[in-house]
């Protein structure tokens, strides 16, 4: 990175000049990738050093919750501490804190990137973090406190949820003002999927709250609202963003562009046209209209079409180049990501069929579903996009080749190990709740072994997490001596020619 | 329901709908719907241009070249 071009001076439109209607086109000059990086560089950071602390605090909460499935008096002796309330603080931990937070890192510095501007406004992006992770403080220390909604993925409680959305909104401010003052022509397609995230999740979220919380419709209608924004959430904001990642790394690790631009188009106006559509299909069973449902299977299957034009994409785009893979840490999460996107996506399809269902229902597989779509795909691929984005930011290679690599491998075989279990378990406790025969009691204690290595799994990503914490505070403490070329310097010397 | 969530819901439709034709429409309008392979090189440029790998694990011997 040229310190000087670093370091020149940025123009600094006010926020007035920013969303007027009139374009002040002064300010608009084109930045270099270094210029821009380094207007990025310290709400991209807060966000991600924020998102990491919750990740961890959420890996905590899922062990006690684990833990609890076959220990039931485990730190029981408090209120806040039972599983009712440490189950549903571990979710919103991991899912607000953690997950959304550290896609919203990755995706305003991809925003930065592709809209080839430095950063306007970066003062917002720190009052975004800062509303955003109170919201999300209050709303965790909400549930344990016992103020939970109970309504699954919308737990927090009202005041916590206000700030949330209140400092999400700020996010979405932001893209919009990088988005119309961008110096690129095309929207690349991973803009697309990022600035539709931006839109979609302050509208589900308000909307699901809304009509939930504040003008709340008849009880038997909270369920599909319930059920529309849970799926939502996972459909029309991580998987946007996760997808968009994928489409911008993959491309830019191995240097080479995207296998078919079409079907990548073709796959974002299918999800955009399809997910919002899904999310009954949890409710098969239910007190409510059949066409309801059936109209969510329905767009569960054709899902296939984004999924497929996604998956060829991204297998065409490595064809040749998997043997990047061992000198990547980058490709290596992300491409473990896109691998977990495809089989939770074919898995959640397969889920909506009725038969299917009726078996799965009320079991571990769909806990096993879940972790494969928002850990195997949405939190892998995050893991790779910090890997890439740190050291540009902090102009510091990683400290450790090694915790890369251990925190790859504790993660990818935790997640594959409390899959796989999980899966298993969910089947044989499915066919046995279905069992006439079988006491309920007994199609519960067949599960405890698979529950002590779900608990084993999960210590497995908490240790891979503690990896990655380590790596970020010492990139950020600059530890370790400075590579000669580092990545954010240099490029691979590697033959760029498929193997 | 009272006629005040019947509203809300309606207009939260209408405006998702609004949202997703505009945005389909512009980018209809800005050609982002056709030459789309010239799209995907967007992301390139002169300093990290096609053919050039840009991520690698530190300290990989023989990886790094000085620009």
């Amino acid at each position: 990175m040229s310190s000087a071009v670093a370091e020149a001076p940025l123009p600094k439109p006010s926020l007035i000049q920013s969303l007027s209607v009139a374009r002040s086109e002064s300010v608009d000059e084109r930045a270099e990738r270094a210029q821009i990086d380094h207007s990025m560089r310290g709400p991209v950071l807060l966000f991600i050093g924020a998102a990491i602390a919750w990740l961890l605090i959420g890996s905590l909460l899922a062990l006690v919750a684990a833990l609890k499935f076959n220990l039931p008096n485990f730190l029981s002796d408090g209120a806040w501490l039972t599983f009712g309330r440490v189950r549903p603080a571990h979710l919103n931990a991991v899912a607000y804190g953690w997950a959304a937070q550290v896609g919203a890192a990755v995706a305003l510095w991809m925003m930065a990137r592709l809209s080839r501007v430095a950063a306007r406004h970066g003062g917002l992006l720190y009052v975004a973090c800062g509303v955003y992770n109170f919201g999300v403080l209050i709303g965790i220390a909400g549930i344990l406190s016992g103020h939970s909604t109970s309504v699954e993925w919308l737990e927090f409680p009202r005041y916590a949820s206000i700030v949330l959305f209140a400092g999400f909104s700020l996010i979405g401010i932001w893209s919009v003002i990088m988005f119309r003052f961008r110096r690129t022509g095309h929207v690349y397609v991973s803009m697309w999927y990022i600035l539709a995230a931006f839109v979609w999740f302050p509208w589900l979220y308000a909307s699901a709250n809304l009509i939930i919380f504040y003008l709340p419709v008849q009880a038997a209608v909270q369920g599909p609202v319930n059920w529309w924004y849970g799926h939502s959430f996972l459909g029309l904001y991580f998987t946007p963003i996760g997808l968009g990642a994928a489409y911008y790394f993959i491309p830019k690790v191995i240097g080479r562009p995207v296998h078919s631009y079409y079907l990548s188009i073709l796959g974002f106006w299918s999800l955009a046209l399809f997910y919002p559509w899904i999310g009954m299909q949890h409710l098969i069973g239910g007190p409510f209209p059949a066409w309801m449902i059936s109209v969510s299977i329905v767009a569960s299957f054709m899902m296939v079409v984004p999924v497929i034009t996604t998956s060829i994409n991204h297998h065409f785009t490595m064809k040749g180049y998997f043997d990047a893979l061992r000198w990547s840490p980058t490709l290596r999460f992300v491409v473990f990501g896109a691998l977990a996107y495809t089989l939770a996506s074919v898995q959640g399809s397969l889920m909506a069929v009725r038969s299917i269902n009726e078996i799965t229902h009320f079991t571990h597989y769909t806990v096993g579903h879940a972790h494969l779509g928002l850990y195997g795909f949405f939190s892998m691929t995050m893991f790779g996009a910090v890997y890439y984005i740190v050291p540009r930011l902090v102009d510091w290679e990683w400290p450790s080749s090694t915790l890369i690599r251990w925190h790859f491998w504790l993660s990818g075989i935790g997640v594959i190990g409390m899959f796989s279990v999980l899966t298993f378990a969910g089947i044989v406790q499915g066919l046995a709740l279905n069992d006439a025969k079988i006491s309920f009691l007994a199609s519960t204690n067949f599960t405890l072994p698979f529950l002590w290595l779900r608990s084993l799994s999960g210590l497995a990503m908490t240790a891979g997490h503690v990896a990655f914490a380590a790596s970020f505070v010492l990139v950020l403490l600059r530890s370790g001596a400075r590579q000669a070329q580092p990545t954010l310097l240099g490029s691979a010397e590697i033959d760029p020619t498929p193997a | 329901m009272d006629i005040t969530t019947y509203l809300f819901i309606a207009s939260a439709i209408v405006a998702a709908l609004g949202l997703a034709l505009g945005a389909l429409f512009y980018a209809a309008r800005t050609a982002n719907l056709s030459n789309f392979e010239a799209g995907s090189a967007v992301i390139f440029d002169e300093r990290e241009p096609i053919g050039q790998p840009t991520d690698a694990f530190p300290g990989t011997p023989g990886v790094f070249r000085s620009r």
